[in-house]
């Protein structure tokens, strides 16, 4: 009696969109009422949940709920926005989900994701990311900073899993639909260690060079940034050896392809690479200029150690190496025309207590000399709203088996259990 | 030899019953089986006591009956100081006290004080009563001076005589009243009631290492390589006078001081320093011209000092979030220039 009288309460142009309800309804009583929420406008919900008490019908006490309080309910169970654009997203997505498009997962993250979270979405079949406020923050300084001025310098530092890395990937997502060119150094704790070859370098004398390291940066950097490799000219003419030059004005996808088919002078070509890319940064939008965003995952490793031996057995310096050198004059502001937006992770690094998460622990003297004046960004743990979307989230693609996880008492003991830190959380679930 | 092997047959016989009748069947016709013929009747005539043979009976003391015990004869207002005048084991029959100690078996209490070992072993302070500790006292102003009455504060003592020694004495019975631990001199002293420049304090406190309490502001000399108190009284107060001397002068080495050396950050000549003028300078219109002026008057800035405010605190007190935030807060305002 209550649906048909619903439905004819209702335009006749929504009547599929109440057999989805319906068939959802089926499923469940949260289904129901999220794909309520997803489908119907506020005002249409507030006049079905008005109907709805009217007739009387069983749904109890939620739909009072949303009756009365229709804000809130939207906020607390709808965890997904159909906002895909970073630029678009504002407090009001806060906690909220939007989905990354399958073609810019390829082109902009081959290498980027967290190991886990490229799991995730290949189980999921979709790329689905949470707007948590330190990347709105920071897309919000990006958007407000002048261009014309060095380049600034930001940190996000928090505890591990609390979502750091995945900020970074959500504002290089801002950057490279905005058109920037994104320079993402996934994990620089990966130069610093485990290096099976080294090689000493033929540009200076006193410096290694890491080929195996340095060709496959070069290689996603190509699939990242294809549409500027045509477009970007070199200022300067490279000799590589006594046969092989690149000339003056050639563009900069030969460089990077030299650098990808001949290994051994590819560090020395990732570091023509960013001079060049430093230089051009510079120019204004109309003379063909472009706005750089230098994004590095665990910057601490260029001021820490390293776990590298020279043939002798003594270790070599950060320093010493020629990706390292590179990058380091890359974090300098003496370039404008970009940002540099920088992670800390402990996990990766080398010599450092499991328990520093702070910004000059894990920098030390050095690094915080050179990074400074930085803006560094707090990435916390999951917030109640945000735990509550990821609870549904997973719920929603039924992640979470296990029938008691479904109660409120699981709940409460998983919130107990993850302390709502985002990776224990994500390793918590697996199991259930 | 045959009753023998009879015996081991009528046992497995015995044995194979069992299994057929149960487990007290078994006991039963275990006593049966293995009952010895041994008797133990004794004819000694004294209970318990060993056979002595014709040596005859040991002839002890007859035994007097104990009489009440003395708890049970106390008056509430009683001189405790008689009952416990020096330090003496735990007597169960003197202290009116219903003292339990000891480990209780399963369900039980801690065994009572009678005759109760674990109470004897510990030492006790019954000698040590206040009331015991006021004649004590009572007996030794006889050997005592008055206390000067113009020093009735801690504070007006720490002014006058800010130095403080410290010596103990040990008394043990025993055949020799010596005692090498009583050698040991304690000197404490406040570094701030001693006249020291900040480059003598600093010198100071770096020669003094872990001698030096930040918190309290207290210096510590302990001395005891000497085997006479006097001795090591004059060491400490020599140590004193030379830490002091030193700590004034200023020798050629001092000037090599690096940054690492020093105790506190200083933003002046820091790295820092450096970054944020370069930033700013970088973020002004090209047209101004670096000078000793410019380089003033960007540091006169109240972004700028915000900045530096933070980074003192950031770099002399550690890093938490607040410190962090302040931070934060001051660079976006100096960039935001």
């Amino acid at each position: 009696m209550a649906p048909t009288a619903v439905s004819n309460k209702l335009k006749a142009t929504h009547r599929k969109q109440f057999q989805e309800l319906q068939e959802a309804g089926e499923k469940g009583e949260r289904e129901r009422t999220m794909t309520l929420h997803r489908l119907f406008p506020l005002r249409l919900r507030q006049t079905i949940a008005q109907v709805r008490l009217l007739h009387g019908s069983g749904c109890g006490h939620q739909l009072e709920e949303v009756a009365m309080e229709p804000e809130l309910r939207k906020e607390t169970s709808v965890f997904r926005t159909q906002v895909n654009d970073p630029a678009c997203q504002s407090e009001r997505h806060l906690g909220q989900y939007y989905t990354l498009p399958t073609s810019h997962l390829h082109t902009i993250f081959p290498h980027g994701l967290p190991a886990r979270y490229q799991q995730q979405v290949k189980t999921f079949n979709e790329g689905c990311v949470m707007v948590r406020q330190p990347a709105l923050e920071l897309i919000s300084y990006l958007k407000a900073a002048d261009y014309s001025k060095p380049a600034v310098r930001y940190l996000l530092y928090g505890l591990k899993g609390s979502g750091k890395t995945m900020s970074l990937c959500h504002t290089i997502h801002y950057c490279s639909t905005q058109g920037w060119l994104v320079l993402h150094i996934p994990d620089a704790h990966l130069w610093v260690k485990n290096c099976k070859e080294l090689l000493p370098s033929s540009y200076h004398t006193s410096r290694f060079d890491q080929p195996i390291e340095a060709s496959n940066w070069l290689r996603n950097f190509r699939t990242t940034n294809e549409r500027f490799l045509s477009k970007i000219k070199l200022r300067q003419r490279y000799t590589w050896t006594k046969r092989e030059s690149t000339e003056k004005g050639s563009p900069l996808g030969e460089l990077v392809d030299m650098g990808v088919s001949r290994v051994k002078s590819s560090s020395d070509v990732v570091g023509a690479v960013l001079k060049e890319l430093r230089l051009q940064a510079a120019e204004t939008e109309e003379s063909e200029g472009f706005r750089l965003a230098v994004a590095i995952d665990g910057v601490n490793s260029l001021w820490g150690r390293t776990t590298i031996k020279k043939e002798d057995k003594s270790p070599v310096a950060p320093e010493e190496l020629t990706l390292i050198h590179n990058l380091r004059k890359m974090i300098d502001n003496n370039w404008c025309g970009g940002a540099v937006i920088a992670t800390l992770s402990q996990t990766g690094s080398l010599y450092s207590p499991s328990s520093a998460y702070l910004p000059k622990e894990l920098l030390g003297e050095e690094g915080f000399d050179s990074m400074d004046p930085f803006i560094p960004v707090p990435v916390s743990n999951y917030s109640e709203k945000e735990f509550e979307s990821c609870y549904l989230y997973y719920l929603d693609r039924h992640w979470l088996q296990h029938p008691h996880s479904k109660t409120d008492e699981g709940k409460k003991e998983i919130i107990f259990l993850s302390n709502r830190n985002p990776s224990v959380l994500e390793r918590l679930c697996a199991f259930l | 030899m045959a009753a023998h092997t009879l015996n081991i047959y009528m046992l497995s016989l015995g044995r194979m019953h069992c299994h057929i009748y149960g487990r007290n069947v078994h006991k039963a016709l275990n006593r049966a089986t293995y009952a010895t013929a041994l008797s133990t009747n004794n004819s000694s005539p004294n209970k318990g006591f060993p056979d002595r043979g014709s040596r005859g009976p040991i002839i002890r003391r007859p035994r007097r009956e104990e009489g009440e015990p003395r708890k049970d004869r106390m008056p509430v207002d009683q001189d405790w100081t008689a009952v416990y005048p020096t330090a003496a084991p735990f007597r169960p029959g003197s202290v009116p006290l219903p003292v339990r100690m000891g480990f209780p078996v399963k369900r039980g209490v801690p065994p009572e004080k009678k005759g109760n070992l674990e109470l004897i072993k510990i030492p006790n302070f019954l000698h040590l009563t206040p009331t015991a500790i006021k004649k004590h006292c009572e007996a030794m102003k006889l050997f005592c001076t008055e206390w000067p009455s113009a020093l009735d504060t801690n504070v007006k003592c720490d002014e006058h005589f800010p130095i403080k020694i410290e010596c103990k004495d040990y008394v043990s019975a025993g055949t020799s009243i010596r005692n090498p631990s009583a050698r040991i001199v304690n000197l404490r002293v406040k570094l701030s009631s001693l006249n020291l420049d900040d480059h003598a304090g600093k010198k100071m406190v770096k020669l003094l290492g872990e001698r030096y309490c930040k918190e309290t502001d207290i210096i510590t000399i302990i001395t005891d390589s000497c085997p006479v108190r006097q001795q090591n009284y004059d060491y400490a107060m020599y140590l004193l006078t030379v830490l002091y001397h030193e700590s004034w002068k200023t020798e050629a080495w001092e000037s090599e001081k690096t940054v690492a050396d020093m105790e506190e950050y200083s933003w002046e000549d820091s790295p820092s320093q450096k970054n944020a003028l370069s930033t700013l300078v970088r973020m002004q219109i090209a047209g101004e011209v670096e000078g000793d002026a410019v380089r003033d008057k960007l540091l006169g800035r109240p972004e700028v000092q915000e900045y530096r405010e933070s980074v003192i605190r950031l770099m002399n007190e550690g890093e938490s979030e607040s410190s962090i935030l302040q931070y934060r807060e001051a660079v976006k305002k100096l960039l935001k220039l």
